[in-house]
Parts: C-alpha cells; sequence; structure tokens
C-alpha cells in the first residue's frame, strides 16, 4: 500500500462535523479502548500469576491462591475454545455430521476440530511436557492464545488453510492473509517459549497484547465497515471483532471468581468459595415453620432450607389460590352492567395495581399489629369458633384431619359414579396399539364404560396416596422418596385421564332437566351432609384458650396464657399479612387479566348465548369464562410466578421465608456465593414447576380447537 | 317534573344501571320520577332522621360530630368527616331504596344486590377510611418532616444554611450543596414539559396541572410549620423551574405546530434523548467527577468547602463557579424521594439501554451474541429483585472493586438498570419478532446496514407497539424501589416508615407516614399507568371487540 492510497482512505473534511467523526471520535474510542483493555488485561494477568504460581515448601502449598496448572488450563482454555466455538458457530453442524456419520462433516468444521485439537494439545503440553513460568509465561500463553484465536476468527480462513489442496497450490503473493494466519500462530508459539529473550514484551504483557488487540481491532473494524461481504460471513466477523474487543473483560471476569475462590483473604475465600459442607453443620437460629418443626442448634441447615421452603410454598399457593377467586370476581363485576359495582371494582385495581408490595405489607402488617385485640384481651368470635388477637388468629378445626380427607374422598367417590352414570358410548373408540400407548391407557381392556371409571377411582386413589405421603414429607425430616413417588403416582394417573379425556372416552350426557337438575341437587346435598358427618365424626377441636397450667385452680401470670398445643388452628400475623398483601396486590393484575380476555372476546358469542337464553350466570360460566380462560392462562402463568418471586418479600413482615432464613445463613456463615446459588435455583425451580403446571393445564385448555 | 335537571341525566343513568329501565311489575314510565323521589326522600329520612350508620345516635349528625370531637378530631375535621359519613350513608340508603322499589325484570336480581352490597361496603370503607384521615391521624408526623422525606438526613441537614446567607438558622453543618437539586430540577422539568409541548393537545390540559402542582409545591415550602431553610430560597427556585416548564412548553408547542411531522418527530426523538442526558447530567452534577470541579478551578472557582469560616460568617457569596469546583454531594448521602426517583430513572435509561442490546442479541443468529444474552436474561430473571439487590450490595463489590470503587446507591442504579434491561429485553423481543419482515427487506434494499437497520427500522417499530408493556415495566421498577429499604439504604420509604422512631416527638405515629408512603408512590405510579394508557390510544393498539359479562 503506498502512500498516496493511504491518504486517500483517510475520511475527507467537508465540514467540522466530519472532523468530529472522522478523527476525534475514532481517537478518543481508541484512547478509551487503550484504557481499558489495558487495565483489565493488567488485572487479569496479575491474578493469572498469582494463581499459577507454585510454592511448595515440605509438600504443602505455600500459595494461598494456587490453581493446579491442569485445572487453570482446563478452566481458562476451556473458555476461550467456548468463546471460539461459539464465535464460528459449526458445533450444530459437527454433531450433525458425527451423527449422520459423515466423513464430510470433518473438513466443513476444520476450524473447530483445529481449535479443539489445540486445546488437548496444549492441555497436553502445559500440564506435562513444558514448565512455563507463571510471571510472564503463563499470562502471555492465555491471553496471546486468546488474542491469535480471535485474529483466526477475523481472518476466516483456517479451513482454507486446512485444505490440503491449498497447501499443494501455495502462492505467497495470492495468499496474504494465510500467510497472517499462519504467521501469528507461528508467532505466539515462538514467543511464548522465549518471551523472557524479549523484555520489552515480557515486562509488560498486557500492555503489548493491548496494542496488538487495539490494531486488530481497528483494522478489522474498518475493513467491516468499508468491505460488501456475504451476511452471514459478515455477522461472523462481527461477533468475532466483538469477541476481541470484549476479551479483556471476559477474562477478567474469569479469572476475578476463580481468584476469589482461593483469595489469600479467608473473609474473600469463605464468600466464594462453592462447597456445600456447611449446610450439613446444625444451624443456630430459630424460625417458625409450619408445619415443619426445626430445632435450632440440633437440626442441619438443609432442614431449615426445606423447611424455609414449605413456608414460602403454602403462602404462594394460597395467594394464588385466593388471587384467582378474588380476581375473577372483580374482574367480573368491572365489567358488570351496574355501573357502581364496576366503578367500584376500577377503584379496586386501580388502588392496589399502582401500590408497592411492600409498601401495602408493611401497611398490613402494621395495621393489624395496632388494630388487633392484645392477646390476653381473650377476643372471640361466633361463640368461641375464632379466637383473634395480634399475636395470630385460631379457628375451630376438625378434630381428626383424616375424617376430613375420608369425607372429600367420598364425595370425590360419588361424582365419580355419577360420572360413570351419565356416561355414554363414545362415537369413536380409539384402542391403543404401542405399548406406549397402552401405558397412557392401561384400562383399556375393560371397555369403555369401566375404563374411564377405573381411571377416575386411580385418580382418587393417587390423591390419597399423594396427601397421605406428603403430610409426612412436610411435617417430619424425611419423607422424600415416599412423597416423590407418591406425585409421580399422581402425574401418572393425571395424564392417564386426560388421555382418556382426549381419546374422546368421556363423553358425558347430564340431564339438565328441571327434575334432572332437582335430583342432582338432592344427591348432592345429602352426600354432603354425610361427607360432612365423616368429616367431624371425631368431634371439632375449639381454640382452648388456657390460663391456668398447671391445673391447680389458679390463674396464672397474663404471660403465660396461651391457647393450648394441638386446639385449633393458628394463622400467624406474619402468614396473615404475607397472604393478604399478596392476594390484594395480584387479585388487581388477576382482576385486569379477566377483563382483557374477556374483553377480547367476540361479541357474536355473548350475543348467541343470549339467543339460546342462558342466563347471565349460565353466560359467564358455560360460554365466557372457559373461553376466555384460553387466553388467560398464560397470563396466569407469569402472575403466579410474580406471586412465587413476590414472597421474598416475606423478610418485611419477618416471616421465614427461604429469603429472609437464607439471608440470616449467610450473616451466620459468611458462605455468599453458594448460599446465593441455593438461592437462586430454590426460586428457579419453584417457577419451573408453577410453569410446568400452568402449560399442562394450558394444553388441556387449548386441546379443544375452536 | 322535568328530569332535565342539570345532573339529573347521569342520576338516572345510575338508576337504570341498577334497577333497569321502567318496566315490569309496578315501575311504569309515567310514574318513574315519583318514585324516584320516593327513594331519594325514604333514603333522605333514613339517613338523616333514623340516625346514621350506627343506628343508635337519636341526634344523627350532630351526634356524630360530637362523637368525632370527642376523639380528639378538631371542629373542622369533625364536621367535614360527619359530612362525608352522612353522604355516603344516605347514598348507600338511597341505592338500596332505588334497587328494592325500582327494580325491574330487565335487571337480574343479581345486579340490584350486587349495587345493594357495593354501596354498603362502599359506607365501611369511606367511612372506615375518612375516619382515619380526619378523626384519628395525626398528620404533623409527616408534615414536620417532609424536607427529610423527600431529600435524606445528609441533605436536610446541610439545608440549615441558605448559600450565601447571612447567617446559619440553628447549626451550621456544612456548606449548603442543594442547589444541585434544584440544577436537577430546572432540565428535568424542561424536558417533561416540552414532551408534553409535543403531544398536540390543548395547552390548558398541560399547563393548568402542571401550574396547580408546582403552586402546590411551594405552598408546602412556603408553610412555615418545622421549617429550617430560608423560604425564599425554594419559592424563587421553584418560580424559576415553574418559568423554564412554561417556555419549554411553550417553545415546543410552537414549533410542533408550525412544523411537518417528521420535524416534530424528529424533535420528539430530541427529547428522548434529553431525557437520557438529563439523567446523567443528574448524577453527574449531584457528585461531580474530578475533571469537573479541576475544570471549575481552572476557569477561577475556589473551592467553596475551603471558605466555609467565611461562608458561614457571611462574608464570602460563593459564586457558580465556587461552588462548582467544591467536592459535591456523595452518592451515600442522597436519600428521600431523591433516591427513588434517581434509581427508577436509571432504571429506566440504563434498563432500556441494557435492554435493547440484550434483545438484540437474544434476536441475533451468532451463538456468541445470543447465548449470553439468553443465560444473563434467564437467570437475571429467575430470582426476585431483593435477592439481586443483595448481591448488588454484598458480591458485586467483590468483582467490581478492582476497577471502580462505587458506593452502595451507584450500584443499586446499575442493578436496577440490569433488571429493568432483562424485563425490557423480554418484552421488546416480542415487539422486534413481530416486525414486519417487509420493513426489514425494505432497509436492506436501501443499502442499510445492518446496524442501521437494527437501530433505524426494527428498534422503532418494536417499540412502537410495546411501548405500553415497556411504561408498565417502569412502573414496576419505580414501585420496586421501596425494596432499597432491605439494603438499608435512605429512601423514602425506610425514611417514612423509621418517622416514629426517629423523631421521638411522634412516638407511636406509626401508620401515617406509612400512609403517606403509599399515597406517594401510587400517584407516580397512576401518573404513569395514565400516560401509558394515553400512549396505547395514541397508538391505536387498543383492544378490540368486547362483550359484557355480567
Amino acid at each position: 500500500m503506498d502512500v498516496r492510497a493511504l491518504i486517500n482512505s483517510l475520511p475527507r473534511l467537508n465540514s467540522r462535523r466530519d472532523f468530529i467523526t472522522g478523527y476525534v471520535l475514532p481517537v478518543l474510542a481508541a484512547y478509551l479502548f487503550w484504557e481499558y483493555s489495558n487495565k483489565f488485561l493488567g488485572m487479569s494477568a496479575d491474578y493469572l500469576s498469582a494463581m499459577a504460581r507454585d510454592i511448595t515448601i515440605a509438600d504443602t502449598q505455600m500459595n494461598p491462591s494456587y490453581y493446579a496448572m491442569e485445572k487453570l488450563v482446563l478452566i481458562v482454555g476451556g473458555v476461550i475454545l467456548a468463546c471460539f466455538l461459539l464465535v464460528q458457530n459449526e458445533i450444530p453442524a459437527l454433531l450433525g455430521g458425527l451423527r449422520r456419520r459423515d466423513p464430510g462433516t470433518i473438513s466443513e468444521c476444520s476450524s473447530s476440530i483445529f481449535a479443539i485439537v489445540c486445546f488437548a494439545v496444549s492441555y497436553v503440553l502445559l500440564t506435562s511436557v513444558l514448565e512455563l513460568s507463571p510471571g510472564d509465561q503463563i499470562p502471555f500463553f492465555f491471553f496471546g492464545g486468546a488474542v491469535v484465536s480471535g485474529v483466526l476468527l477475523l481472518q476466516d480462513n483456517l479451513s482454507e488453510i486446512l485444505k490440503p489442496r491449498t497447501l499443494a497450490s501455495f502462492r505467497a503473493q495470492d495468499n496474504a492473509d494465510a500467510i497472517i494466519s499462519v504467521g501469528s500462530i507461528a508467532l505466539f508459539v515462538v514467543l511464548t517459549l522465549n518471551i523472557s529473550m524479549i523484555p520489552a514484551i515480557s515486562q509488560d504483557i498486557p500492555r503489548f497484547l493491548s496494542l496488538v488487540i487495539l490494531i486488530t481491532t481497528s483494522y478489522w473494524y474498518l475493513r467491516i465497515s468499508q468491505e460488501g461481504m456475504k451476511p452471514s460471513v459478515q455477522d461472523r466477523r462481527t461477533a468475532a471483532l466483538a469477541y476481541l474487543a470484549l476479551l479483556p473483560f471476559i477474562m477478567f471476569l474469569l479469572l476475578r471468581v476463580l481468584y476469589l475462590q482461593h483469595d489469600p483473604d479467608p473473609v474473600m475465600q469463605n464468600r466464594w468459595e462453592v462447597k456445600f459442607d456447611f449446610m450439613d453443620k446444625v444451624n443456630t437460629f430459630k424460625i417458625n415453620p409450619w408445619p415443619m418443626e426445626v430445632v435450632a442448634n440440633s437440626d442441619s441447615r438443609w432442614l431449615f432450607l426445606k423447611a424455609a421452603i414449605i413456608n414460602s410454598a403454602r403462602v404462594t399457593l394460597l395467594s394464588i389460590v385466593l388471587c384467582v377467586i378474588l380476581g375473577t370476581i372483580v374482574g367480573v363485576t368491572r365489567l358488570s352492567s351496574n355501573k357502581l359495582a364496576s366503578t367500584m371494582a376500577t377503584v379496586y385495581v386501580e388502588i392496589f395495581r399502582n401500590l408497592p408490595l411492600a409498601v401495602l405489607l408493611f401497611l398490613i402488617a402494621t395495621q393489624y399489629g395496632i388494630q388487633a385485640p392484645l392477646f390476653i384481651e381473650e377476643r372471640f368470635l361466633f361463640g368461641g369458633a375464632v379466637f383473634y388477637s395480634n399475636q395470630g388468629i385460631w379457628f375451630v378445626t376438625v378434630g381428626s384431619y383424616q375424617r376430613l380427607v375420608m369425607g372429600i374422598v367420598a364425595l370425590a367417590l360419588l361424582r365419580a359414579g355419577l360420572r360413570h352414570m351419565d356416561r355414554i358410548e363414545p362415537r369413536f373408540i380409539i384402542t391403543p396399539n404401542t405399548p406406549f400407548e397402552h401405558l397412557r391407557r392401561p384400562f383399556s381392556t375393560l371397555g369403555w364404560r369401566l375404563e374411564a371409571l377405573a381411571a377416575d377411582i386411580l385418580l382418587i386413589a393417587a390423591a390419597v396416596a399423594f396427601i397421605d405421603f406428603l403430610v409426612p414429607f412436610v411435617s417430619t425430616h424425611g419423607g422424600g422418596y415416599e412423597a416423590a413417588l407418591a406425585m409421580a403416582l399422581l402425574v401418572y394417573a393425571l395424564s392417564v385421564t386426560s388421555r382418556i379425556d382426549d381419546d374422546g372416552m368421556n363423553s358425558l350426557q347430564i340431564d339438565d332437566s328441571e327434575s334432572g337438575l332437582r335430583k342432582r341437587f338432592t344427591i348432592w346435598v345429602a352426600a354432603f351432609a354425610v361427607a360432612a358427618g365423616i368429616a367431624l365424626s371425631k368431634g371439632l377441636s375449639w381454640p382452648d384458650y388456657v390460663k391456668d397450667w398447671n391445673g391447680d385452680g389458679v390463674i396464672d401470670s397474663p404471660g403465660s396464657w396461651d391457647i393450648a398445643e394441638g386446639t385449633g388452628f393458628e394463622i400467624t400475623p406474619f402468614f396473615l399479612a404475607m397472604m393478604l398483601g399478596l392476594t390484594l396486590f395480584t387479585a388487581s393484575t388477576v382482576a385486569e387479566i379477566v377483563r382483557g380476555s374477556i374483553q377480547a372476546l367476540p361479541r357474536g358469542q355473548v350475543e348467541a348465548a343470549i339467543s339460546l337464553s342462558l342466563n347471565p350466570y349460565q353466560r359467564l360460566r358455560l360460554v365466557i369464562l372457559p373461553q376466555a380462560l384460553r387466553s388467560m392462562v398464560p397470563l396466569f402463568n407469569n402472575q403466579f410466578m410474580n406471586v412465587w418471586k413476590n414472597s421474598s418479600l416475606a423478610v418485611i413482615v419477618a416471616y421465614s421465608d427461604i429469603f429472609y432464613v437464607i439471608l440470616v445463613m449467610m450473616n451466620n456463615v459468611g458462605k455468599l456465593i453458594p448460599l446465593f446459588i441455593l438461592l437462586l435455583i430454590t426460586y428457579q425451580a419453584g417457577s419451573l414447576a408453577i410453569s410446568a403446571v400452568m402449560n399442562w393445564y394450558n394444553t388441556r385448555v387449548t386441546s379443544v380447537k375452536i | 317534573m322535568s328530569s332535565r335537571i342539570i345532573g339529573m341525566d347521569s342520576l338516572i343513568e345510575l338508576e337504570e344501571s341498577i334497577a333497569g329501565k321502567p318496566g315490569g311489575p309496578w315501575v311504569t314510565p309515567s310514574n318513574n320520577t315519583q318514585l324516584s323521589l320516593l327513594a331519594i326522600s325514604l333514603a333522605l329520612a333514613c339517613g338523616l332522621l333514623g340516625g346514621m350508620w350506627e343506628g343508635y345516635l337519636p341526634n344523627g349528625f350532630f351526634e356524630l360530630v360530637a362523637k368525632a370531637e370527642s376523639e380528639g378530631a378538631s371542629s373542622q375535621y369533625a364536621l367535614v368527616f360527619s359530612a362525608i359519613s352522612a353522604l355516603v350513608i344516605v347514598f348507600a340508603w338511597w341505592v338500596t331504596f332505588t334497587a328494592l322499589i325500582k327494580w325491574t325484570p330487565g335487571k337480574t336480581r343479581a345486579t340490584a344486590m350486587l349495587g345493594i352490597a357495593t354501596a354498603w361496603i362502599i359506607v365501611v370503607a369511606v367511612r372506615g377510611f375518612s375516619h382515619f384521615v380526619l378523626v384519628e391521624a395525626d398528620w404533623d408526623v409527616v408534615w414536620a418532616n417532609r424536607v427529610l422525606l423527600v431529600i435524606g438526613q445528609q441533605m436536610t441537614e446541610q439545608m440549615t444554611q441558605a448559600p450565601g446567607s447571612e447567617s446559619c438558622i440553628s447549626t451550621c453543618y456544612g456548606i449548603n450543596q442543594n442547589w444541585r437539586l434544584w440544577w436537577v430540577l430546572y432540565p428535568t422539568f424542561a424536558v417533561v414539559a416540552s414532551a408534553y409541548g409535543t403531544a398536540a393537545e390543548k395547552p390548558a390540559r398541560f399547563l393548568v396541572p402542571f401550574s396547580l402542582v408546582v403552586f402546590g409545591l411551594m405552598a408546602v415550602a412556603w408553610t412555615p410549620s418545622e421549617i429550617n431553610y430560608h423560604r425564599e430560597v425554594p419559592m424563587t427556585n421553584l418560580a424559576k423551574a415553574l418559568v423554564i416548564g412554561w417556555l419549554a412548553y411553550g417553545a415546543s408547542f410552537y414549533y410542533c405546530s408550525i412544523s411537518e411531522e417528521y420535524k416534530a418527530n424528529r424533535l420528539r426523538s430530541y427529547i428522548a434523548m434529553g431525557a437520557v442526558a438529563t439523567f446523567f447530567f443528574a448524577i453527574m452534577i449531584m457528585n461531580p467527577p474530578g475533571i469537573v470541579k479541576d475544570l471549575a478551578a481552572a476557569l477561577g472557582g475556589t473551592p467553596a468547602q475551603g471558605m466555609r469560616e467565611a461562608i458561614i460568617a457571611g462574608e464570602v457569596i460563593p459564586s457558580t463557579l465556587d461552588k462548582l469546583a467544591g467536592d459535591g454531594i456523595e452518592a451515600s448521602q442522597w436519600g428521600g424521594l431523591f433516591v427513588n426517583l434517581i434509581v427508577a430513572t436509571a432504571g429506566c435509561v440504563l434498563g432500556f439501554g441494557i435492554g435493547v442490546v440484550l434483545a438484540f442479541g437474544r434476536q441475533s443468529k451468532q451463538p456468541f451474541f445470543s447465548m449470553p444474552s439468553i443465560a444473563v436474561i434467564e437467570l437475571v430473571r429467575s430470582g426476585p429483585l431483593i435477592c439481586w439487590l443483595w448481591f448488588a450490595v454484598f458480591l458485586m463489590p467483590d468483582m467490581m472493586d478492582p476497577f471502580y470503587d462505587a458506593e452502595d446507591i451507584i450500584r443499586m442504579l446499575l442493578m436496577f438498570g440490569i433488571f429493568g434491561g432483562c424485563y425490557i429485553a423480554e418484552v421488546l423481543r416480542g415487539g422486534l419478532q413481530a416486525v414486519d419482515s417487509g420493513q426489514k427487506e425494505a432497509a436492506v434494499a436501501l443499502g442499510l446496514s445492518p446496524f442501521q437497520t437494527k437501530m433505524q427500522v426494527e428498534l422503532p417499530n418494536a417499540v412502537r407497539t410495546t411501548l405500553p408493556s415497556i411504561v408498565s415495566v417502569f412502573i414496576g421498577l419505580w414501585k420496586d424501589t421501596t425494596l432499597l429499604f432491605i439494603i438499608n439504604i435512605l429512601d423514602f420509604f425506610k425514611l417514612a416508615k423509621d418517622l416514629p422512631a426517629t423523631d421521638l416527638r411522634f412516638l407511636g405515629n406509626f401508620l401515617e407516614p406509612l400512609y403517606v408512603t403509599a399515597f406517594v408512590f401510587w400517584v407516580f405510579a397512576f401518573y404513569l399507568s395514565r400516560i401509558s394508557m394515553k400512549i396505547e390510544k395514541g397508538l391505536g393498539l387498543g383492544i378490540e371487540g368486547g362483550g359484557e359479562a355480567a
């Protein structure tokens, strides 16, 4: 390139603006990049040298931040390799080719394979052949290697070079790019081995590498912006350019994290070391869990975490149920033709939608604490059925929960029986053929009538088993496997029933005439009476307010007054505040979703329902809500996940949820990163569980095409 | 009797929505009005003669007033409270009687019952709330600490000395730096006002509420109770800000009215850039970096902190350059509503930038861009915000300290930016996917580079369709700034909820500051949501169709 061409390639100056965009900004950008690259590469080089330095005296490692060379190459080199492969973007093709056993793939993806081979070779070399000095050779090896990989990516001619054809017909003047690529690799190898010979570089490796990066990036930036290349090539080159520009930062992040895990400062090391053995040790603070009892100073931290997860989960689940109920009521009321009611519903939505949840929770907790009577005031409602105070609310409850479950099972069996009687022969009977289909329809040999009944009964049995095993799981320390098995059974039973539904085996003919309705009504009333009888057969458990604990007839001091253990059903103020706050807050959004989904229905649906002379309640239940549900469910999914995440605000009202428990553990043991990872995993797992359930429900809702 | 009386129409409409149009057993168009009057008179009778809600108060209204006064309300408040209660009770009786007397089969019984139930719920709610506001509550706790709640402890203490004043009001703590707040306020008002100027509405619809708000602020600042500052300072500055707002509005309104559409659009984008610049200017002016201070010193300013004694004694009045040359207000000293505002703005401004980058990254076909973007978005979205705030306080410094020793609040700004960015990225992604491919092809055909296509074709299209959702993310961020208290940043909520414990004159007044906090946050969020609705309407993105449910 002669001088004139160089001058011609400079930006022309027609105005002051050209001067700024053409000269000032590039120079400024180059300067900033230079500073940034130097700083981050410099810090990274320091960390790398510190971590690679092996000071073994009498078989003990004296360097606290030491990493074995194998680990270092694997992690740092692995990240560089991963970046290279990502930019090269050949892995899907390579995997596909390997699956097809197509030998052509190897030549197609030769650059990726070359990179992997280079990585393997350098792993072997560094761990067993070469002894590089940690001060200059190792930083130069890693960072220089990263830079060379960036240069090769930009050149994008590795696969060309690796073709045997090119080697045969090689002519230097045609293949300047190839010479640059091969030359940079060779230069890198030579420099790595002999870097101490060249003090100009080895004194300040980051500066040298920054210079290389700066020159490469600016050259390629100009070339990419001026040259018309194929979009795919240009995309890849842009990615390579971004990789090279971000390289100092990526290296810094990686090495800083590695360094922090072996930080010479024990506090820092304690924070960042990812080991979970401390969770097996006993926990030292008290929490307020239900139904699981965990004891401070004797139970492990895992158990405390489990109790906290149960705490979070129960408040989330209850709030989800309540907010759907309240939100649907409010949302439908907003559409009411009664102006007063719809205005009030709007006011509700606007108030709670625009309130910060944190303030709302704190307000509820404070208001409740001030408003509710003191414990010693003995306030009962409904003849002793409810005791309320600022220490909590106690409700009357059934004497035995087993009987309650039995009552519910009786109702469920009745429903299964009624469905059985209403069932009519389906128009087409689909019979399963493959083993998998048989697995989904295990009772298909029983014939259409009995099959559906058997599936219903299986579902009830699975639900009972699930409850039966869930209770020990949530209230004692063990029981995890049994609960998981029961859960699997329940999922299986659900899949069986839904399969039967999908195959159209559940066609019901419900007698909707006046007499039929009356009959059903009578049956259900009787059934409820029987179920209530079963549930209450062990009597009720009233909240028992005890003032005389030793039974000597003398009232003890008010400080010891309490509700007797095991009587009544207690709701703590923390739980109440959380539940109310989450419900009120989320219901406002749910109401908007319900309203929006209903309004989005075609008007003709409602008109058709009116012309069928359905009454408003029937319109809502049979026409509007089932259709609106289709657009509501995905939005509900988001809201439910929000409830789950918002339950972390429990720390405001001193409710022992996951975040609170982990926060206190962090303060106690200082293991910040492991606990933080646990925290994220827990919340993510909960979110995934919610969206799995909601996606399943969504497919059920949308299975009928309209 | 004519029903053409003003206000009667809406009343009849309400009546019809509760009880239905005339028709049915006994209500006919001829006796309709008589029945309405009957309902009204019965309601009045029940409300006034039969005692109020309590029922056992023989003298009705006056008994209520006396009762409220005995509970500690001042006489005006007691009167207002009683009037409100009487009104809602009469209203509820009216609804009840209307529903009972005038119910027609045109409406279902459920609708009528819903009306009655709602009316009595309103009674309970309004009476309970107004009883709290007017009778029980003692608002002095908030009133006395209003400056503290807006700008926080440190800046309030600095305010005890006005700039260049003759003397301190109580004790001198240092050089007053609060002029910086006014410098933030001016451009903010200018940006907001000029943004309204481009909206092509009647000027009164902006100018009147805007002026009223500023006058309200002036009134709050002027009220002499419990002030520790020279009243002229906020007065003159608010007046200046008001004039700046008027001028900015007038200028942009005039420009938009005489220019073509594309020029107005260009102005809008300049205003958006101005808003972003205002945010960075605010951070810069509150705590200027060394280079600004050096520049001011080089231009002839003497750092004001050096002349502290002289300034307090009133001998020297520091010039603007002197003030600029001095130290700013460190981020750790910010507090009150100002922190909430600046953190929420950071969430919006930085968040939008990060969101755009992540959204395009996620859209990219290059795994080097898409995979890290997906990882960051999903990682950040997997945890609740307080996890990440906590991360920003304890773990971010470990990572950042070697190159940037940021203060807590600055890290909060960053974290809100990242958190908001991930949510905005998800919103934008939907918009980007919805961009018509013809638009992109046209851009390619015009010879735009990929970067230009993204920034000038895809992004504006995506933003246009997703703007309401983006605003609702902003509302969420604004509300989430209340979480700052968990990590001990003295934001509005933290200060307000600690007032009963910190201001010993008001021990035990727990509820009043909380209600004020709720109100303040609600007002801002409500305002933003109205803006969002306006945008939605302006873009014509409203939901079509609609069915009446019940």
